[in-house]
């Protein structure tokens, strides 16, 4: 996949009023906004995630290039969450409150989006294989299930899992940012 | 998240990528251990990553197909308008469902331009404001702080007017030294909310037209005790030795520290006070009668008679919430809910429709978005004149 016509990566103008380019850009930050929201408001965060998108698409707002895309949704998102918390204190019960689900405090939240947008890299780059391939490298290094397993599950010889594997590690090394394939590697193999 | 930030972030990210496959300059990494020492955070949100298994858990549930199922729901209320189709076929049902959304967004059109005309004919009613009151002092002064900017009111009323981290108004209560013991009211009209902080560090969030009687200190008591009209909810601070006391009407409630909703709003006459728990545990007694609630039961009192029920939270910290949650709720009850946050008087043409209402409504709405949403149920009609709402079957 071309840099340039990847809306989450493009220098680029972004118009959100693009059809393609909104879906792209939602599969593309759907988990990683997620993931940030809910440290401020848990389970509600899908929802206010949802409704900032709604509220984006009646805007048709262009943004210069995906740094500006990418600052403007975690400011956007980490609004949403505010508003949502004005009248329901959460933020007073967080030293009950303890491990993944801590919320964030407001100096935590720089922190908080480079884990996020680390992981949003690996998923991108994953997600973003041939779908064979995807399917494949997800499973095996995401889900961590075996080359047979996949095999029956995808209705494969094991043979072909290998090599699709293979292939997908490939392109990932070759095609995708380094940066990406740096931490997939990080993440999953030398731990 | 500014462009600097973002910039920033994948500058740091890059450093980090670079630092896996050895690739760091001697600068490079000194601007990375820069970032690792500024802030103890990062340097456990990069162990988060090293240590593959927090990435690889999180990871393993970020499906794609979920992301897909949520851009289909959106797509839904972007183009599709299913819900008003369906609703054209649907026969109106004993109990009206108002659609409810999250961003207040709602897929019935109107089917009557003219009852539409109504409503754009005049200035909407908007909704009430959070952080507004009136402050009576002992001794009968009464004093608005509702305008008052943060910090600035004069402190010797002992109200400090401050901001929360997400911007809320807060008015803290300074508490006085030692001395007589005096009770300042804090109370707001309707259409008013206000979050108040008492000395001990209790939080009170004030609904509309309701008031809060507190001592001006809590020091040399024995107990904290507050009086309470209309409602409020409580995140009392613990104090084992200090219990906290909210005295309403015909009812008292004891607690260490806890959180708890108090509604003894008087609408129909009928003398009952509602006290919901959400954490925690509150001892209501009412004449001889007393009786501990666990978090989720509400005690309602009439006539010193004690009743708990299962309570539906979410229905009862609504208010609080920033919403109207109506579960099954008669338009009576409804309109009395509405008059109190857009300071409207409600009159009824005929007799009250004896259908109900199940839905939620957004209270940051103006009251024509409130109405219209109920109108389009088809149970009920209303005419807005000035601040008078008529009710029509």
């Amino acid at each position: 996949m071309s840099s340039e016509s990847d809306p989450v990566r493009t220098s680029n103008p972004i118009h959100l009023s693009e059809r393609s380019a909104f879906e792209l850009i939602y599969h593309g930050f759907y988990h990683p906004l997620c993931f940030y929201a809910t440290k401020f408001v848990g389970a509600e965060a899908e929802d206010i995630i949802e409704n900032l998108f709604v509220k984006l698409w009646d805007k048709k707002q262009i943004f210069e290039n995906h740094t500006h895309l990418k600052a403007f949704l975690y400011r956007s998102t980490r609004n949403a969450c505010l508003n949502y918390l004005k009248w329901n204190k959460r933020q007073y019960v967080s030293v009950e409150e303890i491990g993944e689900n801590t919320l964030v405090e407001d100096n935590d939240q720089l922190s908080t989006i480079i884990q996020a947008e680390i992981m949003a890299e690996i998923y991108r780059a994953v997600h973003q294989l041939p779908s064979q391939c995807s399917k494949v490298i997800a499973m095996s290094f995401l889900e961590s299930f075996s080359n047979t397993e996949i095999a029956q599950e995808l209705d494969l010889s094991e043979q072909t899992v290998k090599n699709l594997k293979v292939l997908g590690l490939k392109i990932l090394k070759t095609k995708l940012s380094g940066r990406a394939f740096s931490f997939f590697l990080l993440a999953f193999w030398i731990s | 998240m500014t462009i600097e930030e973002a910039l920033y972030i994948e500058r740091i990210m890059v450093l980090l990528a670079k630092k896996h496959s050895n690739e760091l300059t001697e600068s490079e990494h000194l601007e990375l251990s820069e970032w690792l020492e500024a802030d103890e955070k990062n340097i456990r949100v990069v162990k988060d990553i090293e240590k593959g298994d927090f990435t690889f858990r999180v990871l393993k549930d970020w499906r794609p197909e979920d992301a897909t199922a949520s851009l289909q729901r959106i797509n839904q209320r972007i183009y599709g308008k299913p819900a008003r189709k369906l609703w054209q076929v649907v026969a109106v049902a004993a109990t009206i469902a108002i659609v409810l959304f999250g961003a207040g967004l709602f897929y019935f059109q109107n089917k009557n331009k003219q009852e539409k005309a109504a409503f754009a004919s005049q200035k909407d009613i908007l909704p009430g404001r959070y952080g507004g009151a009136t402050l009576t002092l002992a001794n009968g002064e009464k004093i608005r702080i509702t305008d008052a900017k943060a910090g600035d009111i004069a402190n010797q009323q002992g109200v400090k007017i401050s901001k929360t981290a997400d911007g809320q108004i807060l008015y803290e209560i300074a508490g006085t030294k030692l001395g007589n013991t005096e009770f300042n009211t804090l109370s707001t009209a309707c259409g008013e909310q206000a979050q108040v902080k008492l000395p001990d560090g209790t939080l009170v969030f004030l609904n509309a037209a309701s008031s809060l009687a507190y001592p001006t200190t809590f020091k040399g008591l024995s107990t904290r005790e507050t009086s309470l009209k209309g409602e409020a909810y409580f995140q009392v601070a613990k104090d084992k030795k200090h219990p906290f006391i909210v005295k309403t009407k015909n009812q008292q409630v004891e607690v260490l520290g806890t959180r708890f909703n108090i509604n003894a709003y008087d609408d129909d006459h009928t003398n009952i006070t509602k006290t919901t728990l959400e954490e925690g545990s509150v001892k209501v007694s009412a004449g001889e009668k007393e009786l501990t609630i666990i978090p989720g039961e509400q005690a309602s009192i009439q006539n010193n008679k004690i009743a708990v029920i299962k309570a539906d939270l979410e229905e009862v910290l609504a208010w609080k919430n920033g919403y109207f949650r109506f579960n099954g709720e008669k338009i009576t009850s409804i309109m009395t809910k509405l008059s109190r946050w857009y300071n409207i008087d409600v009159v009824y043409l005929g007799p009250p429709t004896d259908e109900t209402f199940t839905g939620t409504v957004s209270s940051d709405k103006n009251l024509g978005q409130a109405l219209k949403i109920l109108q389009n149920t088809n149970g009920v009609k209303f005419k807005v004149e000035g601040r008078r709402v008529t009710v029509m079957p």
